[in-house]
């Protein structure tokens, strides 16, 4: 019961209930078929870590079958997840900070509610604050669990420092973690 | 070479007036002649919604020839690199951007804007994509992966017929029928009202309706979350009484384009152009391309009414639609049937209204849509399987693509109940000789 809870989170079922101007459900129905883990294809080797990420969260949740993505820029992945077209990006920490402020690039769409799910290298694994708990921790939790050699070896850094603040579903499962290691 | 002649002849009509003259509407274009994205045009020649509001671009006289130049569907996200990831990550926000509006001197509300159908060819980059997106598509509940086909637009015409070709699908090539996916004018304030409250009405029926979306919306300035009509500037993808998102293949040049005017001015925009498509473009997607499209306009003054305000289109040339009939062809027939518990997607909305009636049949009535279906997917059954008339099967997703651009879906019959007929034809000329 568990497990189909949090698949169900992490499939989007939270991006039709979005407020607003969410279009169709149906849109979404079909869309979340995959949870996208999206980034820009303006940075050479962006898009192989975000394909990283979204192989550890397949591993973890195969229900998801998470896939990576690329859009045009970093502007174009925070619009996808303001529009609720995506849910996870993955953006250089320094422009996931600008997002947040909403200046430099990120100006004309104001301040963006982002908030960390993860650290990878140089990059922020970043959703909205709307963004489930269960699905940030679920996320978190793929990450922090996975295997190999790739940008998610080194468990100790995926909970920062970051220079945006961290979703509460992720800081749940880190805190726990930590709990769990020093229990 | 029947094409090529076709196009002089009507170039040669559409200048005849010496005192009509040639508008140009241009796109700024980028690395390879590919446009910049719609909202970056320093030229302000681009918008993404239907306002009556939005700033004309050019003007043109009855009688003026006009060149269009036009970007993809998509505001060319998609090149000869782009892979599944590129499609997953679409912004769908974007869609259509259109070139205009133009301004025609003397239309007035009330008027019917002709536009004939002079040429249509590619952009500078000779290149196309087919794609199927995760959420769009007739079949979107069967085909939930994201896939793309990428179009490599002839370029030296061959006895006159220039053909697309693609490393994803080897054998098959298909003749350009260039038309514009989405031609329109815009709507009046009464139409934007009218169109928005009964869209809203389904909508509310959970039927599938994009509401007007302010982010990523061009004119920002009108249409975006800080514009002051974002949430009447409406989405492109329906077809309307002004026309738009139509998708009729059979809109090839020689054919006349009847609009009715909403505003003064009428504001044509033209985007969406496609290389070729199969009627239904089952996929979402034809083979989009950004284009540079021409046309003549022409005023019929106060016969608006006449047409009870609704577009149409005709031709007076000879054999216009001729290129577009199969020589050799293989069809399928499809009848409203399904297996028990299925309930295609764009059905959904009647099943959920009406407590899940259609579910648990496997037969259901006077159905042209499920019948459509049962076509398609019976054509590509036989394109994936053994006698495949393809040089070599084509998976299922491959399939499907080439429906998109090169099947045609034509009803049959309405009328032996309950099972009317909708047939599939595939050109067998779009496979090459082995």
């Amino acid at each position: 019961m568990m497990r189909r809870f949090v698949t169900l989170s992490l499939l989007g079922v939270a991006g039709a209930l979005l407020p607003g101007h969410s279009p169709y459900r149906q849109w979404y129905a079909y869309r979340a078929t995959h949870l996208v883990v999206v980034t820009d294809e303006i940075r050479p080797g962006a898009l192989t870590v975000a394909a990283a990420v979204a192989s550890a969260i397949a591993a973890r949740w195969p229900e998801t079958k998470a896939v990576p993505a690329a859009a045009r820029s970093p502007v174009e992945v925070v619009k996808l997840l303001t529009s609720g077209q995506l849910q996870v990006g993955l953006l250089p920490a320094a422009e996931a900070l600008e997002a947040l402020e909403g200046r430099g690039r990120f100006a004309d769409g104001g301040k963006v509610a982002l908030r960390a799910v993860a650290v990878v290298g140089g990059d922020l694994l970043v959703v909205l604050e709307s963004c489930a708990r269960e699905r940030a921790h679920a996320i978190a939790q793929a990450l922090a669990e996975s295997r190999g050699d790739g940008p998610l070896a080194k468990k100790s850094l995926l909970r920062g420092p970051a220079p945006i603040p961290f979703h509460p579903g992720a800081l749940d499962y880190y805190q726990g973690a930590t709990m769990r290691k020093g229990g | 070479m029947k094409s090529v002649l076709l196009t002089a002849a009507l170039v040669a009509a559409a200048t005849a007036p010496s005192f009509a003259k040639t508008v140009r509407i241009p796109v700024t274009r980028g690395a390879g002649g590919v446009p910049i994205p719609c909202a970056e045009d320093p030229l302000g020649t681009c918008h993404n919604r239907w306002h009556p509001d939005i700033p004309e671009v050019a003007q043109a006289s009855a009688g003026d020839t006009v060149i269009f130049e036009t970007r993809d569907a998509f505001d060319n996200p998609f090149n000869r690199s782009s892979t599944r990831a590129t499609v997953a990550g679409a912004n769908l926000n974007l869609i259509h951007p259109l070139t205009g509006p133009l301004h025609v001197r003397g239309a007035r509300r009330g008027d019917v804007l002709a536009v004939t159908m002079i040429d249509v060819g590619p952009g500078p980059d000779n290149f196309g994509y087919t794609v199927a997106v995760p959420g769009f598509g007739f079949l979107r509940d069967v085909f939930t992966d994201p896939a793309i086909v990428h179009w490599e637009l002839g370029a030296p015409p061959i006895n006159g017929t220039r053909y697309a070709t693609s490393r994803d699908l080897p054998g098959v090539r298909l003749p350009l029928h260039g038309f514009a996916g989405t031609i329109g004018v815009e709507l009046g304030l009464p139409e934007i009202e009218a169109a928005f409250a009964r869209e809203e009405e389904l909508r509310a029926k959970q039927g599938f309706v994009l509401p007007p979306e302010p982010t990523d919306a061009v004119p920002a300035r009108l249409c975006g979350p800080m514009g002051r009509e974002k949430d009447r500037c409406l989405r492109t993808i329906p077809p309307r009484e002004n026309g738009g998102n139509t998708d009729v293949k059979q809109m090839v040049k020689g054919t006349t384009l009847l609009f009715p005017c909403f505003i003064d001015g009428c504001g044509l925009s033209i985007g969406d152009v496609h290389w070729a498509q199969g009627d239904g473009e089952v996929s979402g997607t034809a083979i989009e391309m950004n284009a540079v499209v021409t046309v003549k306009v022409d005023v019929r003054k106060h016969q608006a009414a006449a047409f009870g305000n609704w577009p149409r289109f005709e031709s007076t040339v000879a054999g216009v639609l001729k290129d577009l009939d199969p020589e050799h062809f293989v069809a399928t027939m499809g009848i409203p049937v399904k297996p028990a518990g299925v309930v295609m997607a764009p059905e959904l909305w009647i099943d959920v209204n009406s407590n899940h009636l259609l579910r648990p049949l496997r037969n259901e009535s006077e159905d042209v849509t499920l019948a459509a279906r049962d076509a398609l997917l019976k054509m590509i059954a036989l394109l994936s399987g053994p006698t495949s008339p393809a040089p070599r099967p084509l998976t299922a997703e491959q399939a499907y693509l080439l429906c998109s651009v090169a099947c045609d879906l034509h009803i049959s019959n309405l009328v032996d109940v309950p099972n009317y007929v909708v047939s599939n034809f595939l050109q067998l000329d779009v496979f090459e000789e082995p």
